[in-house]
């Protein structure tokens, strides 16, 4: 079952990686599947997207390729976003300062990408 | 009428009429199997009867199911519990009704009867769930037992809700279940990657609604709600699109500043027995590249503009071409304005002659769930059309 595999990909890059939540969603801002506490995914998921998206129309516009991700540095936390796949996007919420979480993160989502291509 | 309490669907079935059988019969996977217990809840909140047969699991149940819609179950002295469950482990029940005998379907036909004779009323049964039954007394068995009661009911006043697991059964066991019941709905997984389901009905002797579809997705607490995962909602800068999403979503983020939008907005609608989920996209032309990022996979699109602005109509259209083969409504916002031109005379001007278009006025609220649920319809039409 679909929704297994989702969880069983979000729970890897909890255990991990140091991170409070993490969302895969569709590039053009549906959740696909989430594992968060305490918020509202879908908000968050429309929002990621949004982010994503921004951000490849802004460096298309000064033609500096493909954006790797989305870090977005708050005071309490950070939201890293990174696309999945042509189809997807992980959005992850962690508190980590330490930059090794990045690579965990972009492998977490070349697997979600490739295991949703697989399903096509 | 006995209805479903699924509002699309009632409109295809026309309800289900006094002494008819249903047979929901669900894809092994969909998570929540239990329609049945959903179209109990709708005819007790009726003043109808309810009565509900458990076969696979504890009567307990119940109240969980209950809880977790918040339906209150104290409050129904309508609600008749039969115990399916019990006597098959041996364990202790409170229950009135009780089947003795749980492999066999003659101890259901009686308990069954007893009630009926007990009480006076129409309402409906609901079975939960047939595939458990029929292993429990064997498929023919089973089915046998199926048809005298639905004999016995049809002169009583009841209709018959089964839900149904379709493990793979036997060829002519699904070919005589096809012929027993007046109606069947099969409920599928759909297999995208947005999570929903879809209700489609196979087969329905009393309306000509077969072949009809749904989508929809059971959310807690709020219950069975006919799904539309995308609308945008578009149209010309400040032409009030974030006003009308705020004017018919129960749940809203705006993105502004300065009073303009400046992000993709979201928001939800609860309507009708309609979820729908809304996407505003802001108008001015530099935001325009988020259209085909976001905008892609709606199911419908709202075009806002302000009716005493057309000189904006032409770039309202040019947005409108983003989105190709999509339904879509055309919001005729600011009617409360002096000047404010109407609906056919915006139509006309933008050369959208068969366009739907509604006249609102955001601000007041006045037209906007005319306006939802015009769209939320053209889409199910649409579903229907592919
Ligand atoms: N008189 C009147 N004013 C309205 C109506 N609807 C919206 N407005 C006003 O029009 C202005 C713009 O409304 P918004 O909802 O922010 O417009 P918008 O389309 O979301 O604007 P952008 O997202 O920035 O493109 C606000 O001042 C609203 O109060 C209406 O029906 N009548
Ligand atoms: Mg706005």
């Amino acid at each position: 079952m679909k929704k297994d595999d989702y969880k069983r990909l979000l729970g890897d890059l909890e255990a991990e990686a140091d991170i409070e939540g993490s969302c895969i969603v569709s590039r053009d801002g549906m959740l696909i599947h989430s594992k968060t506490k305490d918020i509202h995914p879908e908000t968050f998921a429309a929002m990621s997207a949004t982010l994503l998206s921004s951000a490849e129309v802004a460096m298309d516009e000064i033609k500096g390729g493909v954006p790797k991700k989305v870090v977005v540095d708050g005071k309490n936390k950070k939201i890293i976003v990174v696309g999945a796949g042509p189809n997807a996007l992980l959005a992850v919420i962690t508190s980590a300062n330490k930059s090794d979480v990045y690579d965990v993160i972009e492998k977490s989502a070349k697997k979600i990408g490739d295991f949703l291509s697989e399903k096509k | 009428m006995i209805l479903t309490g699924i509002p699309k669907l009632d409109e295809f079935l026309n309800g289900i009429p006094e002494g008819k059988s249903l047979l929901f019969h669900v894809e092994p996977g969909v998570e929540e199997s239990n329609i049945g217990i959903h179209v109990l809840h709708k005819n007790l909140e009726n003043g109808l009867y309810g009565i509900y047969v458990v076969s696979e699991s504890s009567p307990k149940i119940v109240d969980k199911v209950f809880n977790e819609f918040n339906w209150n179950l104290d409050k129904y002295d309508n609600l008749i519990i039969v115990d399916g469950y019990s006597s098959l482990i041996g364990a202790p029940t409170d229950k009135k009704y009780v089947v003795e005998e749980p492999h066999d379907i003659e101890s259901y036909e009686d308990v069954l009867m007893e009630i009926i004779e007990n009480i006076k009323g129409k309402g409906i049964i609901v079975f939960d769930s047939l595939s458990n039954i029929m292993d429990m007394c064997g498929e023919k068995k089973t089915l046998s037992g199926i048809e005298r009661i639905n004999d016995i009911l049809s002169g009583e006043g009841f209709s018959s809700i089964y839900n149904f697991i379709a493990w793979p059964y036997k060829e002519s066991v699904m070919y005589r279940m096809k012929r027993i019941f007046n109606a069947i709905i099969e409920v599928n997984n759909i297999g995208d990657t947005i999570m929903r389901q879809r209700m489609f009905i196979k087969k329905v002797d009393w309306s000509d609604s077969e072949g009809k579809k749904l989508e929809f997705k059971i959310f807690k607490p709020e219950g069975i709600r006919i799904y539309i995962p995308k609308i945008s909602v578009v149209g010309p800068f400040y032409s009030g699109k974030t006003t009308f999403i705020k004017s018919i979503a129960h749940k809203f983020t705006p993105v502004e500043r300065l009073g303009a939008t400046v992000g993709v907005e979201y928001g939800i609608v609860d309507y009708k027995g309609y979820r729908a989920e809304i996407f505003g996209i802001p108008g001015q032309e530099r935001f325009l590249p988020l259209l085909n990022k976001i905008g892609v996979s709606s199911k419908g699109v709202f075009l806002v503009v302000d009716s005493t602005k057309p000189e904006e109509f032409d770039f309202a259209k040019k947005i409108l071409g983003e989105f190709k083969n999509i339904p879509y409504i055309i919001v005729a916002n600011k009617q409360d304005l002096p000047n404010a031109l109407k609906g056919d005379e915006i139509k006309e001007r933008m050369g959208l002659k068969d366009a739907t278009v509604v006249e609102t006025i955001a601000t007041e609220g006045k037209g906007v769930y005319e306006a939802f649920e015009l769209m939320a319809n053209r889409i199910v039409e649409d579903l229907n059309a592919r």
